[in-house]
């Protein structure tokens, strides 16, 4: 009887150094580090095509191109993935919704996993695709975003092309939004949500 | 003392232990409008998928195995919608594909069906659920063609004949009128006008011209006043919020003075919004429950909410979020259906769950009754309409609340096998 008591003892105690500092391990911490404009084409909602001349099939005329094909702006999201725990864990998904102006253009998800050792930093690059023409569709038909262009007293192409022009300078505030999948060793997730702002001020905020 | 130390012990060991899955995982592809013209109401819809797969991994996933999510954005672009399907097909291989919009799901359903891949899709179009011509289509709400004959039937039952509103016009021998508001090249919109027009017919309603109206309407004026001309007692909306609630605007300034009735993706809190006093009185038709309703599971979609996408705020939530719950209730369903029968990687699995989808019957989320308002769903090899029920909400006094529910198999039992897939 002694020995069962004895050995279950030591093996309550053995658990609890072993699994109680995995309980109360910290969880890795996400921050933006910054924004960079990968690819950016200028500003245009029909390309404009050389198509042959009607009256002369020799000579090329200026066309424009089909609807739906406009400048596309591809923007990079840096993001510094912190493990201050004392085991490594793997990111195994990442998930942010981009807002300019505070109007949410994008949501952007990273699916590769890497794996972070306790007590260090990684950084990852997520791009995210914005083309003219969607983006101009999609705050028209957004209701939500109706009322805020309302009150920034502008509209959809109007914002669009500030947002293509101006992005390079960053003179607008690019906000991130969103949450970050975990794993460690055994399998067990763990969700971190983030935040972060990179760039000016939105419009109508004070100086 | 010693069974005490024991089941401490045990008690304590399990406490330490991560959930961990069987066998492998099972994958699902899932095409979403993030950043095109429909990313409105697309970014609730994502969001409400990630956080219901969560909960379906936190709870058992299939059958032990864990849901894989893969969601990519197609920018409401059919070409990027075929690409990603491609990819989910020969690189991810998933098991079944989740949707969204009517035109990337028709054009896609040639390819899903010559592929057997299970599609299951956002997009309510009645052309989607005849097994003979679409197989492999499945949709989780109440079809268009349905929610608007549904719509149509309900405003003249009660509305119509009832109201004091219609008294005088009813007792001169005045009769109803229907006209319709959609963008005529939309997919989506133009899908029920034909059931709509037909419903009319049956209902004895006359049917004016219809009025064009873009999804990107700022300005429905001229439409409201062409409409004026007909002298409409009704207006069917077919579009999407933003237009819907313009059109609405403009007909209480106008004084149009007909009804307003709205499909489903153009009637949520948003209208409320953005219509104010306009839009009292509006009815439109669900998928299900609208966000934060006191209806069972409510609490564990809320819940979920703030657990997975704490910084999305609450306010931001509409029924977007319950309708993912559902649709990916149904996917956790059906492949555990099919999964028990045999493995879902043993391929090919298109068949074994399409067979499951179809065993269907009375089926309500997470198998609790009444759950997430979704009027209970069947599915079988000869008709793929989930239900013959509709949901029809109203706005009243700034609120949206229940207006009537009808079972449109019930009311017209010899023409119900008639409307599939149109």
């Amino acid at each position: 009887m002694k020995r069962v008591l004895t050995f279950l003892t030591v093996s309550l105690v053995t658990l609890m150094f072993t699994a109680l500092p995995a309980l109360s391990d910290e969880n890795p911490v996400v921050s933006l580090e910054r924004v960079e404009v990968a690819t950016i084409q200028p500003f245009f909602l029909q390309p404009k095509i050389m198509v042959p001349s009607k009256d002369d099939p020799n000579k090329k005329e200026e066309k424009p191109g089909g609807v739906g094909y406009s400048s596309t702006l591809n923007t990079a999201y840096i993001f510094n993935i912190k493990n201050p725990g004392k085991k490594p864990v793997m990111l195994d998904e990442l998930q942010f919704t981009v807002a300019f102006d505070g109007i949410d253009v994008n949501t952007a998800t990273l699916y590769e996993d890497s794996w972070i050792p306790a007590g260090k930093s990684n950084q990852v690059r997520v791009i995210a695709s914005n083309e003219a023409h969607t983006t101009i569709l999609s705050l028209s038909v957004g209701a939500e975003n109706a009322q805020k262009l309302q009150n920034m007293k502008t509209n959809p192409a109007q914002i669009t092309q500030k947002w293509w022009s101006e992005i390079s300078d960053f003179s607008f505030p690019v906000t991130v939004t969103g949450t970050a999948t975990f794993q460690d060793e055994k399998g067990k997730t763990i969700r971190v949500p983030f935040s972060g702002k990179f760039g000016g001020q939105a419009a109508g905020e004070k100086k | 003392m010693i069974k005490r130390i024991i089941l401490l012990g045990l008690g304590f060991v399990l406490l330490c232990t991560p959930v961990v899955f069987a066998q492998g995982m099972i994958k699902v592809g899932s095409i979403n409008d993030l950043t095109g013209a429909t990313s409105d109401v697309g970014k609730d819809m994502a969001l409400g998928i990630r956080e219901c797969v969560a909960y379906i991994n936190e709870h058992g996933g299939i059958n032990g195995k864990k849901l894989q999510l893969l969601l990519y954005d197609y920018g409401y672009r059919v070409p990027e919608a075929i690409t990603i399907y491609k990819r989910f097909r020969d690189y991810d291989k998933i098991a079944m594909l989740s949707q969204w919009g009517t035109g990337d799901t028709e054009a896609l359903s040639p390819t899903i069906n010559k592929d057997q891949m299970v599609a299951l899709s956002d997009s309510f179009s009645g052309h989607l659920c005849d097994p003979k011509k679409t197989p492999y289509n499945f949709v989780y709400g109440t079809d268009y063609s349905t929610n608007a004959r549904a719509a149509l039937t309900v405003w003249y039952e009660e509305v119509w004949k009832k109201s004091d509103k219609w008294k005088q016009a009813r007792e001169s021998g005045q009769k109803p009128k229907l006209v319709c508001f959609y963008m005529f090249a939309s997919p989506y919109a133009s899908a029920p006008i034909k059931a709509i027009k037909d419903q009319a017919a049956i209902l004895g309603i006359e049917v004016g011209a219809d009025q064009d109206v873009s999804l990107v309407a700022l300005d429905a004026k001229s439409q409201v006043l062409g409409a004026k001309k007909e002298n409409p007692t009704v207006i069917w909306h077919g579009n999407t919020t933003m237009s819907v609630a313009t059109a609405v605007k403009d007909a209480y300034g106008l004084k149009l003075e007909a009804d307003h009735i709205v499909n489903n993706w153009g009637f949520d809190q948003n209208l409320v919004r953005m219509t104010g006093k306009a839009g009292e009185g509006v009815i439109g038709a669900a998928a299900c429950a609208f966000y934060g309703m006191d209806v069972p599971m409510m609490k564990e979609v809320v819940e979920y909410t703030k657990k997975i996408n704490p910084g999305v705020p609450q306010e931001k939530r509409d029924i977007r979020t319950v309708q993912a719950w559902v649709k990916f209730g149904m996917i956790r369903d059906a492949l555990a259906i099919a999964d028990k029968k045999e493995p879902i990687t043993a391929k090919p699995a298109g068949p074994r769950i399409k067979e499951a989808f179809e065993t269907f019957r009375d089926w309500q989320p997470y198998g609790v009754k009444g759950a997430l308002g979704r009027p209970p769903v069947t599915f079988t090899d000869t008709d793929h309409r989930p239900s013959s029920e509709a949901m029809l909400y109203t706005i009243k006094d700034g609120k949206i609340v229940l207006f009537q529910k009808i079972d449109m198999k019930a009311k017209f039992p010899d023409k119900w096998a008639s409307w599939l897939g149109w």
